[in-house]
């Protein structure tokens, strides 16, 4: 007689749900979207600096091999140009969130760099100073920002209907 | 008691968490891709001699360039992923 099997009684019954997981979730969607959203922009970042370098390389301008250099520099904070990069993308992720009652893409990307360069002030002015600080303070910084002020225009709007 | 709790697991727990599972992974592998990247670019540039060369009107180095936009990705992917799930579970 042949017995009747659950397919959970199987141990390989995850791979069988792995499927329905995927359509269920639109993961491949989302999968999509993020790469669209985080790799490509880095890509971009790290290319034009790349050819950027490279050019002036070619052409002779001098751009001193500054490894030695550059290894006091490591301890310290990491610039104003990584803080606004951070803060910037971090503004625009938060302002797609929270698609309701904003500027748009722009001036999410813009009141993200600003809370970037605050938050990273602000960690700096704290103690928490260093690469790691500035970096922590332009996320949560420019999050803020964007948050606090859709949560406002939110509340005004809310008000005013 | 061990059937009513994985009854409870598959039809109350599981399909809540869907979601947020789907969205941690999707930035887990996003990070890993562009960490992956990231590092393979740096391999090739420092094999060309140009990793340590520094980039024009800035005070970094292609090197440090790379290492924080490594850091600053991941941090801000996996930041991201954690804030979507916790918003996805609170709306499920």
């Amino acid at each position: 007689m042949k017995q009747a099997t659950h397919p959970r009684s199987n141990h390989l019954w995850i791979f069988a749900e792995i499927e329905p997981f995927l359509v269920r979730t639109k993961f491949i969607k989302r999968l999509r979207n993020a790469f669209l959203i985080f790799w490509l922009p880095l890509m971009a970042i790290l290319l034009l600096a790349v050819l950027t370098t490279a050019i002036a390389e070619i052409q002779g301008v001098a751009t001193p091999d500054i490894a030695a250099s550059a290894e006091g520099q490591r301890s310290g904070g990491m610039g104003p140009i990584i803080v606004v990069v951070v803060g910037g993308i971090a503004g625009w992720q938060m302002g797609m969130y929270l698609k309701e009652h904003g500027y748009g893409l722009y001036a999410d990307i813009a009141i993200g760099v600003l809370g970037g360069l605050a938050g990273g002030w602000i960690f700096g002015a704290i103690g928490l100073s260093g690469w790691f600080g500035e970096l922590i303070g332009a996320i949560i910084g420019s999050v803020a920002l964007v948050y606090g002020i859709r949560a406002a225009l939110s509340a005004a709007s809310h008000q005013s209907s | 008691m061990l059937a009513w709790l994985r009854n409870l697991l598959v039809t109350r727990v599981a399909p809540r968490l869907e979601l947020p599972a789907a969205e941690i992974i999707v930035h887990l592998i996003v990070t890993l891709a562009s960490v992956g990247s990231i590092a393979i670019v740096e391999l090739a540039l420092s094999g060309v001699g140009l990793s340590g060369k520094a980039i024009p009107k800035t005070g970094l180095t292609l090197g440090e360039l790379m290492f924080f936009l490594e850091v600053a990705a991941a941090t801000l992917i996996i930041a991201i992923g954690v804030i979507k799930a916790a918003i996805a579970l609170i709306r499920s």
